[in-house]
């Protein structure tokens, strides 16, 4: 009795739950279908959403699209890039302030890295002078002297040069600012030059601003 | 507190890595098995006698350990400050020497000013010799030959 009941009831599970399947994934379709009978194109087509009342609108758009991606164009053209001037910089400290215009910064760093690593090889230089006495030294007072001689031009020098890196790396720091500051500025010289600029001309004609 | 170690640990290694290497074979702090010589005691300096021929100044110090030392360096100068010029090395341990004396090697009349240095011979783990180790000089002494 047992077996005919367990036996029926795994024939029912056999028949029945593909078609209970079947029944879900229709369910689950129902508002997605409906949704695609209240799909309006005529909304969709409506241009007024965008603000636009008549073709005279969406004229005017296009022409204020137009304008600005000419603009667009003008600041590619005159801004610097930032992986550019940081490359710059690197290279040659104060240089990428430089190009972004930032003379007097680009100078003061060019003018620090230079002035440190100068002072920097000249101790380094006078350390050398001594060390190479002190390797030739034979009287202990000499080999004393010479060595003491050696190693204090040669901490000025280390010093010099860590002035120098530090220098360096505030100099990456700064062209990330100045250039920004830059492109800000050309960004707003640009939009002045445009607003002053009473005649243009454009696809529609020649357009004459009072 | 970490973060204090770490930068005091750091700024010892910039600063161990600032030092410039003792690379020389005779200085006694980068091999500390080389012996420096002891510096000279005792000097006197005896001129020869007026009218002498062949003029000399023999010059008598109290002698070094054979330990620390293999011979002597004499200078001669002009003056206490002046520059002091090697002229003549003695390659034993001894307690004496005469500057000049010979016909070929004479010392002219006038006032002079004399040093002596001891130095020890340096030798690598091979026996190769490394060089002189010249001690500290002496004590500058005067002496007046006479014409």
């Amino acid at each position: 009795m047992r077996k005919t009941i367990l036996t029926l009831f795994k024939r029912t599970y056999r028949t029945v739950l593909p078609s209970f399947a079947l029944i879900l994934i229709l369910l689950a379709l129902v508002p997605s279908l409906a949704a695609q009978d209240q799909f309006d194109i005529t909304a969709f087509s409506d241009s007024t959403k965008y603000g636009w009342e008549d073709w005279r609108d969406r004229n005017v758009y296009r022409v204020d699209l137009i304008e600005r991606q000419e603009l667009l164009q003008i600041y590619e053209m005159e801004s610097s890039q930032i992986g550019s001037s940081i490359l710059k910089s690197a290279l040659i400290p104060g240089y990428g302030q430089i190009s972004s215009k930032a003379w007097t910064k680009g100078t003061v760093f060019l003018g620090a890295e230079l002035l440190s690593m100068g002072v920097s090889l000249y101790f380094l230089d006078r350390s050398n002078y001594y060390y190479g006495k002190y390797l030739e030294s034979t009287q202990i007072d000499d080999i004393q002297y010479f060595y003491s001689a050696a190693q204090k031009p040669r901490y000025y020098s280390w010093m010099f040069m860590a002035l120098g890196a530090v220098v360096w790396g505030y100099n990456i720091y700064d062209v990330i600012l100045t250039t920004d500051a830059y492109n800000a500025q050309v960004w707003q010289e640009i939009l002045e030059r445009h607003g002053k600029k009473t005649i243009s001309m454009g696809p529609e004609g020649i357009q004459l601003r009072f | 507190m970490k973060f204090r170690n770490l930068i005091l640990l750091l700024c010892l290694i910039l600063l161990t890595s600032c030092m410039v290497k003792r690379n020389n074979p005779l200085d006694p702090i980068g091999n500390p098995d080389i012996i420096v010589p002891d510096q000279v005691s005792g000097l006197q300096c005896f001129a020869s006698g007026v009218g002498a021929t062949n003029k000399y100044v023999e010059l008598r110090w109290n002698a070094n350990p054979s330990l620390n030392t293999d011979g002597y360096y004499i200078y001669m100068g002009l003056a206490y400050n002046s520059e002091y010029a090697v002229v003549d090395t003695v390659t034993t341990n001894v307690s004496v020497s005469s500057h000049g004396g010979k016909p070929w090697h004479s010392v002219k009349a006038g006032d002079y000013w004399y040093k002596v240095a001891a130095f020890r011979d340096v030798y690598d783990e091979d026996g190769k010799v490394l060089g002189k180790l010249e001690g500290r000089r002496s004590e500058p002494r005067f002496i007046r030959v006479p014409a």
